[in-house]
């Protein structure tokens, strides 16, 4: 927009065509707005509300942000629910089996032993399930399986019994199996030891709401179902007398029943936390509703409007044309 | 009485209306020129002794109000200045990109805080690792490009500025020029509207008056009376332009290390007339405004953003306790670490940071001093907030994750550095080289370091009142909030500039419009004249025509 020197002479007839150049750029900015639906494409043309334009973004912005990490924490509870339940599995059948009586394999050894070698490898492998490169009960320490692997475990457990007073009672086998199970060597030594273990893994799902979702091997109800699946897992059965198998098997049983929490009250506990993150997410999802129609409001045009206006400046532009030719036509000089 | 008598007079008569055909056939071909004023001839009766002797024609005089004029030379440079900066202000506005676009520095901004989010949710995770370097670079980039882009306007205002005085020199010389003619030749209708459209030209790029004295000599004087053009000799502007501005290049250094505006008057004395107050209006004042004032702004806005980040990423508060001049400092740096203190003194902001000895040092040009125990002593200071900033990336707290790209140094905003530090931010080299320094434990996944970070960029800071996010006073609030306050701050200026400009347009065009209706030719009224001028013509040449006959009849006898 060239600003042209001041003539007065033609200074009339000039602003006639100013003016026709106004409507003209009127009639531009409302097509424009036509076709994209936006009020304007800069924050100046908003005009007082863009500070609330601004603030809609941040909030929609955030939303998004909470929804990823609800949606990457249900993956992780889902598998984790799956395992805790497998665990409980584990539990309930060996609390059964236990209390059923002795039945013996062919080798003349109670079930219940090598069964707890085969539930013992399943409860490794379920603590040390990963998911994305992830280990879902290792608490703050994901890069890194938070159980050794089976046979290592196997190898230390034994020579803990080995290095009890008498590797042949069941009480002081079951001493050194617990007291193995409370030093670091069947974790790594980055383990994770958060007490109280929800707390081991937290989650912000929405302003001012932080979920828990830890689960931890250490954490006292899957310790002591570690010890028991351990101390009958480990223990040569050939080594015991009879009585003092049946002995075992009762310590291990007492040790299942005592269990706090049991498996399947942590899974309620996630269970709760899962609902949380649901509801959060609900109401997330009306909200994002709610400020997209806000923002629409704010920075969108009512086409029907713009329409209305486009058809009303046409007519106005329409008349002035008229108007100015017909002006033009008037001049003395048409009549001398 | 004789006959030749009636001759002569009739001969007077059209003389006179030749004279009159002559004013109407320039009014005609003129109505478009640029300033050109009507015209108009008023014959006057010829009296020799006690008896008429026919018609002469007057003077040509230019048709028009002085006052009006006055007023429209005013319009005109308030319009100059208005446009200049309606235009300046939206060619700012547009650089921070339209709402929502994914470039915008508030939805990168808000992208960052994100990505910062889901490193939180899962930390060990190498994918949300570089997620958050790669958003902290973009933001990084996108600043050093706005602060760029806020330099390279200042550089377009600088250039601006020395072509205007150019053309203003031009017009002052083109004016002494027309005067002195005026002067030697006498005066014309013609040379005096040329000497007003040089006037009207000079008045879009600075705001003058022109005063007329006896002998038809016109001064010139800016709004405030400083002269321009005293009658005879025209004084030459002159601009020290700078081809490159950067944030380092301003009014108040000394010496200025941009372009200053100076009168040098023929005797040589030399008038800074931006430090005289001489002018207040017009394009070239408009110009001045937006490199030392409103880009100025602009940049330190993004300055503080910039530093604003980097603090929410490496700091942690500080509570101090007390009033002036004794306050206490909570906790105080460990080694590699730095202090910020922002505080307020005798009405001005300002905020000093690094070690604690150079604190100690930048506070005794305010009369205070910091002690390695904690004692500040700030006399009749009020002090905002205090943080210890990390310098490095240990620990599991808060890290240097953005620094200055100067040196690869640390940021701590000591000495100045926050100057320009918008156009050198970058993220910290041994964060891009190492990702697993953002969790930087034993524990693969341990969250405390995002956590720091996340609430870092929720906690609430306090800007410099130099930014203006918050009138004069220093803005506290978060770094999003900092951010988004920053882009609305923009819009409104560009959408007031905007509006002030179209008013002032309204305004000239209605002083035009009431000059014009005195000044401008109007075509029909010509034509009327003309069919007037054409009648007296052959009534004149009858006149003339019965006298050769009546001489006829005479000499017949």
């Amino acid at each position: 927009m060239t600003i042209a020197p001041f003539t007065p002479g033609s200074y009339r007839t000039r602003e006639t065509g100013t003016l026709l150049a106004q409507l003209r750029d009127q009639s531009r900015v409302l097509e424009r707005q036509m076709s994209t639906g936006q009020r304007s494409d800069s924050y100046s043309g908003l005009g007082f509300e863009r500070r609330e334009s601004l603030d809609l973004r941040e909030r929609l912005s955030r939303i998004e942000s909470y929804q990823t990490t609800i949606t990457s924490v249900n993956l992780r509870l889902d598998t984790m629910m799956q395992g805790i339940e497998a665990l409980d599995g584990i539990a309930t059948e060996m609390r059964k089996s236990l209390a059923l009586g002795t039945t013996d394999t062919p080798d003349g050894f109670p079930l219940e032993f090598t069964t707890a070698r085969t539930n013992l490898e399943f409860a490794v492998s379920i603590f040390n399930t990963e998911v994305n490169g992830r280990y879902l009960f290792a608490g703050r320490d994901g890069g890194n399986p938070p159980v050794i692997d089976y046979d290592a475990l196997i190898t230390g457990l034994q020579g803990a019994i080995a290095a009890a007073p008498d590797p042949t009672n069941p009480a002081d086998i079951m001493a050194a199996v617990e007291n193995y199970f409370n030093g670091p060597t069947w974790q790594p030594a980055s383990a994770d030891t958060t007490t109280p273990a929800r707390d081991s893994v937290t989650a912000r799902v929405d302003d001012g709401m932080t979920v828990s979702v830890g689960a931890l091997p250490n954490e006292p109800g899957f310790r002591g179902l570690l010890v028991a699946l351990g101390a009958l897992a480990a223990t040569n059965a050939g080594t015991l007398t009879e009585d003092r198998q049946l002995e075992l098997r009762n310590l291990a049983e007492a040790q299942l029943n005592g269990l706090n929490p049991q498996p399947h009250q942590v899974a309620t506990e996630l269970g709760f936390s899962q609902g949380t993150i649901g509801a959060a997410r609900d109401r997330q999802e009306t909200m994002r509703t709610l400020l997209n129609e806000s923002l629409a409001g704010i920075e969108g045009v009512d086409t029907e409007e713009v329409a209305v206006r486009l058809m009303t400046l046409q007519t106005r532009l329409q008349a002035s044309y008229q108007t100015t030719a017909t002006l033009s036509r008037l001049s003395l000089v048409n009549y001398l | 009485m004789s006959l030749m008598t009636v001759l002569s007079t009739a001969v007077s008569g059209l003389r006179a209306t030749q004279t009159g055909m002559n004013v109407v056939a320039q009014n005609v071909a003129n109505a478009d020129s640029a300033g050109y004023t009507r015209r108009r001839m008023t014959p006057i009766e010829q009296v020799a002794g006690d008896r008429s002797a026919g018609v002469r024609s007057g003077d040509i005089q230019r048709v028009f109000d002085r006052t009006v004029q006055r007023q429209l030379w005013q319009e005109n440079s308030g319009a100059g200045y208005t446009d200049l900066k309606s235009r300046m202000t939206s060619a700012l506005e547009t650089i921070y990109g339209p709402p929502g676009s994914s470039t915008a520095l508030d939805t990168l901004m808000n992208g960052f805080s994100s990505a910062v989010d889901r490193l939180v949710d899962d930390p060990g995770n190498a994918t949300m690792q570089s997620g958050v370097i790669e958003a902290g670079r973009t933001l990084a980039s996108r600043l050093n490009s706005l602060s760029d882009g806020v330099q390279a306007l200042r550089t377009e205002a600088e250039g601006r500025i020395d072509t205007m005085v150019d053309q203003a020199n031009t017009l002052l010389q083109g004016i002494e020029r027309v005067n002195s003619t005026i002067v030697s030749s006498g005066s014309s209708a013609a040379l005096e509207d040329e000497r007003d459209r040089l006037v009207g030209e000079l008045s879009r790029l600075i705001d003058v008056r022109a005063v007329p004295t006896s002998d038809g000599r016109v001064t010139v004087l800016t709004g405030s009376g400083q002269t321009l053009f005293d009658g005879s000799k025209a004084m030459t502007l002159r601009f020290d332009a700078r081809s490159l501005l950067t944030a380092g290049n301003s009014y108040d250094t000394t010496p200025p290390s941009v372009g200053v505006l100076e009168l040098v008057s023929p005797s040589g004395g030399v008038t800074d007339l931006v430090a005289a107050g001489a002018i207040r209006s017009g394009a070239i004042y408009g110009a001045l405004e937006m490199r030392d004032e409103v880009l100025v702004q602009a940049q330190t806005q993004l300055d503080e953003i910039a530093a604003g980040l980097t603090r929410a990423m490496s700091g942690t508060p500080s509570t101090v306790t007390g009033a002036a001049p004794a306050f206490t400092v909570g906790t105080m740096p460990g080694a590699g670490e730095a202090i910020s203190i922002a505080f307020t003194v005798g009405g001005e902001y300002v905020r000093l940071g690094g070690t604690v000895a150079e604190v100690n040092t930048a506070l005794g040009a305010y009369g205070g001093s910091l002690g390695g125990g904690g004692a500040l002593n700030l006399p009749g200071g009020v002090v905002h907030e205090a943080s210890i900033l990390a310098t490095g990336t240990a620990g599991t707290g808060g890290l240097a994750f953005f620094n200055d790209r100067a040196g690869n140094a640390a940021f701590t905003g000591n000495a100045g550095r926050t100057l320009g530090y918008a156009s050198r931010i970058q993220v910290n080299g041994a964060v891009t080289s190492n990702p697993a320094v953002l969790v930087n434990s034993t524990l693969t996944g341990d969250p405390a370091r995002a956590t720091a970070i996340r609430d870092g960029l929720a906690r609430s800071q306090t800007f410099a009142a130099q930014a203006g996010l918050s009138g004069n006073a220093p803005f506290t609030g978060d770094i999003l909030t900092a951010t988004r306050r920053t882009v609305e701050v923009q819009g409104a200026q560009a959408a007031s500039a905007a509006r002030l400009d179209e008013g002032q347009q309204v305004a000239l065009r209605s002083i035009e419009a009431r000059f014009a209706a005195d000044a401008g030719v109007d075509i029909d009224q010509e034509m009327q004249q003309l069919i007037q001028l054409q009648t007296a013509y052959g009534a004149n040449a009858r006149v003339m025509q019965a006298a050769r006959e009546m001489f006829d009849t005479l000499l017949r006898i």
